[in-house]
């Protein structure tokens, strides 16, 4: 009965989506405040209905209800209970239960916030979002029901993915579609803007926190995927250029751009087309990447979830969404008025920079990505496009972007001054090519892209600080006042310190773990010894142990220094005889400077085991400084700017006293 | 029943809200300027902060503010030319009407088109009429439900669990048995064979719970049969074939030598012993593995045949004959279940719905020959 609830809280779900996406509509046209408020409840009653179907999902698979076709096929009796929650969404229909969730739950925080909202936007952006939320809700009742009942029930389910049965990917899904769908706001508020022709200061306002929010939960996404498929996959790498990742990081890279260009028409008026335009293809992209992911074109290690049937149901979606956004932009942009004017060198300069490299990255990454498919559609054969192609295109864009931030972030509105930026950031310059140089003189002159690369993160990250340094005043105002400075400073001028600094702490990992891996892969009888980088590790042997689901081989590594034992480390090859499928799972030591990563392999004919062992330097800064990226854009959510907007006179007097000189 | 009145009310629950803001007089909002102004206003307020924090110099302080301010006049202007909004009652009403009308509409033949509110729930399943053929699902169905209302009859729940794990749904055998050893904690053929179910579930696998009950049955009677066969295999999936072999050493010697599981188990001895080879690898006990319900199915028709055999001594048991004839229809012998059937039919009271199912089971059996 609760599943069948379930089922029905949904079907309402979406028929109130598709009024939320016409009442409010056609009220905000006729001015009709009474059709516009239809907007609220609607948005309210999606949330709490998508969340009644959604608990009604994980109510069926904690209790492992087998009449629904869909906890048969994904779950099973022996699971621990955690996996049985989370295997809600390791699928495909309860993804997209969650994925609807997500995005009503935006909708519901735009109805309930969104009071100092001019009225009409309010209506027009929740309508919008009504229709995206219809969409999604058609797809699931008519494509991906998973509330499709089976009679009589099995008596046993048919379990889960083992590579899935993992705390990484567990909270993997949540973060990255937060931020998939966060980006949905942006777009609607871009429509909603086009649809009325004006693109306001107060426009960008709203679109930035909610860009902030939907960035923040994207990074933090990226970086759960990428640190599973560091630790699960085996092969002690973090990043693979897979489409499925790609697919997160092209969203990421407008979603940076627009976040970004949002600032400046904030502050500037200017900018406007330009960031409406970002806004639409940042969720272009976040939809593209839904149908990579969704519609099986791709045969990847994220092969799990995938129906080719769906995909026409996803690719139209994608072009309705996306290319009726972009006809809408067509007829109206011509008419979004410009605002202030600036200099080439000025902050506004240095984000149009930021902007050109973003999008410019992102579209590389877009090629790459969609070229095999494209070759492969229209019968020119298989292909595969790798890591050698995006470290050659993708780099050489980046690098200037790395170079041009720390600068950019230091240059004044509307015109700059690039001798006075040298002056502030000495300190920066002599960081990193000390840092260059200690690294060229450790490593050997032939890695010098890989010291260079360390440089620039030096340059990143002790930029970050001394423009944040000078705007606070060290060492041109007493101790005391900088102290009292750096508390009044906007938090968004925290966040963006914060951040960039965070920046800086990957690049160092991304180059290091790169450059300077070390790989040992070879046959091993009990009490062999490896040098690797420095330790010493020692096979002990195997043994056989079993996990409430599973069988495993343990092998046992012991980890030396200097004749000094750190640590015991034991990976393991895991058989699930209910899956039928084997899993590795890496055995790790971490210093926070380096990993030291165990494999186990196979075992060979003549009783030998084959190990893959590998050093990884700086390899934990990585999700580190992805940790810290998002914490900046948290910090950054909090600025007092990001909350004002409503007319009301008590507030209006507290912001002109709190701007008096003090 | 209560689920329909349950939609029904969630689908009123959405119209009534809905309906709210339609029906109510609502105010005419802001006009859109005034936004604007306040934007600007705040801006302006924010430049001044910078000045007190030293971010800006005064040229840029004057440019800005004068940028601004140009803004905000233009916002302050457009805020006189404000619009009437249009006020339309009998619309609105029409369309509260329509929505009210429609909205229940098509969720409800949504529903019905992909729904399936008539599937029979877990709780109903037992309450089929009796008229319906009475197979051995329909019969451990009942039995089920006739457990429900007798918890704590051991002998229902043990013959529940044989019923199961006949039908091949171990998990629940498994569970059926669980409920039995509860209540005999002292019995360690039912803790043993809760342990059979459990490894069958996992296709074969001793699972650490299995290997447990296995070991309590040990503790409450040592020469228990199945639970040493079981530790053996355990001990050979944990890669300990020696230990498993010493087990099943023990087991053999101590196995009366008409035992129906002999042949069986000197085969897995005979597999493993030294000399055979040079040891099993992890291909040897996967192919055991698959082997297995083969050789549990030549184990079962082992034991069926032991209580057709006791049966004929004490033809008074009526949860013997039942089991016999379920037995006897897994193994698709439908003549002998036949027979079995009658002699259960004679045991059951006249009239009673368990002896019509049995007897409608014989008249089905009669057709099929």
């Amino acid at each position: 009965m609760i599943a069948e609830i379930g089922h029905f809280a949904l079907i309402l779900a979406f028929l109130l989506a598709l009024i939320q996406g016409t009442v409010p509509m056609i009220g905000a046209a006729r001015d009709d405040p009474a059709m516009m408020a239809v907007a609220k409840p609607a948005a309210l009653l999606q949330l709490g209905l998508t969340a009644a179907a959604f608990l009604a999902l994980v109510h069926a698979f904690t209790v492992s209800d087998f009449s629904v076709a869909l906890v048969a096929s994904h779950s099973h009796t022996l699971k621990p209970l955690i996996y049985k929650i989370t295997g809600v969404w390791a699928n495909h229909e309860g993804s997209m239960v969650l994925w609807v969730l997500i995005l009503a739950l935006f909708g519901a925080m735009i109805a309930a916030f969104g009071a100092n909202l001019p009225a009409a936007l309010r209506a027009r952006v929740l309508a919008v979002h009504g229709l995206v939320a219809a969409g999604f809700f058609a797809f699931i009742l008519f494509t991906s029901n998973p509330f499709l009942r089976l009679f009589p029930a099995p008596v046993e389910g048919e379990g889960l993915n083992p590579l899935l049965q993992d705390p990484g990917l567990a909270f993997h899904p949540p973060f990255l579609y937060l931020g998939y769908v966060g980006f949905s706001i942006s777009f609607s508020f871009a429509v909603a803007a086009l649809i009325e022709g004006r693109v306001d200061p107060a426009w960008a306002r709203w679109v930035r926190p909610w860009t902030l929010l939907a960035w923040c939960a994207l990074t933090i996404g990226i970086a759960l995927g990428s640190w599973w498929a560091y630790y699960e996959l085996g092969w002690g790498g973090w990043w693979f250029w897979d489409p499925v990742e790609n697919a997160s990081f092209m969203p990421w890279l407008a979603g940076t751009a627009l976040l970004h260009s949002a600032i400046v028409v904030e502050k500037r008026d200017a900018l406007k087309g330009w960031t409406v335009l970002l806004a639409i293809l940042t969720f272009g992209l976040s939809l593209l990447g839904t149908f990579l992911v969704r519609s099986g074109v791709l045969t990847s290690v994220h092969a799990f979830a995938t129906d080719p049937d769906r995909g026409v149901f996803i690719l139209g979606l994608l072009i309705l969404v996306t290319g009726g956004a972009l006809v809408l932009y067509a007829i109206r942009a011509p008419g979004l008025k410009g605002g202030g004017l600036f200099a080439p060198v000025s902050r506004e300069g240095a984000l149009v920079l930021n902007n050109l490299l973003l999008t410019t990255a992102a579209s590389v990454v877009l090629l790459g990505t969609l070229y095999p498919l494209i070759l492969d559609a229209l019968g020119g054969g298989k292909v595969s496009v790798g890591p050698p192609f995006f470290e050659a295109t993708f780099v050489p864009i980046v690098v200037p972007l790395l170079i041009a931030c720390v600068i950019g972030s230091t240059l004044a509105w509307k015109r700059g001054d690039l001798s006075g930026v040298f002056g502030r950031l000495g300190i920066a310059v002599f960081a990193a090519a000390a840092v260059t140089a200690a690294a060229a003189w450790r490593a050997g002159i032939e890695d010098f892209l890989a010291a260079f690369g360390l440089g620039l993160a030096a340059w990143l990250f002790f930029g970050a600080l001394a423009e944040f340094a000078a705007k606070i005043g060290v060492g041109r105002v007493p101790p005391g006042s900088v102290l009292r400075r750096a508390g009044n400073l906007p938090r968004s001028a925290w966040g963006m310190t914060v951040a960039h600094a965070g920046l800086g702490i990957v690049v160092a990992g991304v180059t290091a773990s790169s450059a300077w891996q070390t790989e040992r892969i070879q046959s091993m009888n009990p009490g062999d010894a490896v040098d690797v980088a420095g330790y010493t590790v020692t096979f002990r042997g195997v043994s056989e142990t079993r996990g409430p689901n599973y069988r495993a081989v343990t092998g046992r590594f012991d980890l030396e220094r200097g004749g000094r034992l750190l640590a015991v480390l034991r990976p393991e090859k895991r058989d699930y005889p209910a899956e039928r499928s084997q899993t590795t799972e890496a055995a790790i030591h971490t210093t926070w400077l380096a990993d030291i990563y165990a494999v186990l392999g196979e075992r060979a004919a003549n009783g030998a085991w084959a190990a893959r062992l590998y050093h990884n330097p700086l390899v934990p800064w990585i999700w580190l400084g992805a940790v810290v990226m998002a914490a900046g854009g948290a910090v950054s959510l909090t600025d007092r700017r990001l909350r004002v907007g409503a007319p009301r006179r008590a507030r209006r007097g507290r912001a002109v006293e709190a701007g008096a000189p003090p | 029943m209560i689920l329909f009145a349950a939609l029904a009310g969630m689908a009123l629950i959405v119209v009534l809200c809905l309906l709210i803001p339609l029906l109510r007089p609502s105010a005419p909002p802001r006009p859109r300027a005034e936004h604007d102004v306040e934007i600007y206003r705040d801006q302006l307020a924010e430049i001044e902060r910078d000045r007190a924090r030293g971010l800006v110099t005064e040229g840029q302080l004057e440019a800005s503010r004068t940028e601004i301010g140009r803004r905000l006049l233009a916002a302050d202007a457009a805020r006189r030319e404000t619009t009437e909004s249009r006020e339309a009652p009998h619309a609105r009403a029409f369309l509260a009407a329509v929505l009210a009308a429609l909205l229940p509409l098509a969720a409800g033949g949504l529903y019905v088109w992909q729904g399936a509110p008539s599937g029979p729930e877990p709780e109903a399943a037992g309450a089929r009429p009796a008229e319906q053929d009475a197979d051995v699902t329909t019969l451990v169905e009942r039995l089920a439900e006739r457990m429900k209302e007798r918890p704590d009859d051991a002998r229902g729940w043990r013959l529940l669990g044989r019923s199961l794990a006949s039908l091949e749904r171990f998990s629940e055998a498994a569970r059926a048995y669980g409920r039995a050893a509860e209540l005999l904690p002292a019995d360690a053929d039912l803790k043993s064979l809760q342990g059979e179910a459990l490894a069958a579930a996992n296709r074969g696998t001793v699972t650490p719970e299995a290997e447990r009950l296995f070991a309590a049955a040990l503790r409450i009677d040592p020469k228990e049969p199945r639970s040493h066969f079981y530790l053996g295999l355990a001990a050979l999936q944990n890669g300990d074939r020696d230990g498993a072999l010493a087990r099943w050493r023990v087991l053999e010697a101590a196995s009366p030598e008409d035992a129906d599981w002999l042949p069986m188990l000197r085969r897995r001895i005979a597999g493993l012993a030294p000399g055979s080879e040079s040891g099993p690898t992890r291909e040897d006990v996967a192919a055991a593995e698959e082997m297995l319900p083969e050789e549990r199915a030549r184990m079962i028709r082992g034991m069926v045949e032991g209580l057709a055999a006791r049966l004929k001594d004490d033809p008074d048991d009526a949860e013997g004959w039942a089991r016999l004839a379920r037995s006897w229809r897994v193994l698709g012998e439908a003549e002998k279940e036949r027979e079995a059937l009658a002699a259960l039919a004679r045991l059951l009271p006249e009239g009673s719905p368990e002896r019509s199912a049995v007897e409608q089971r014989i008249e089905t059996l009669r057709g099929k020959k």
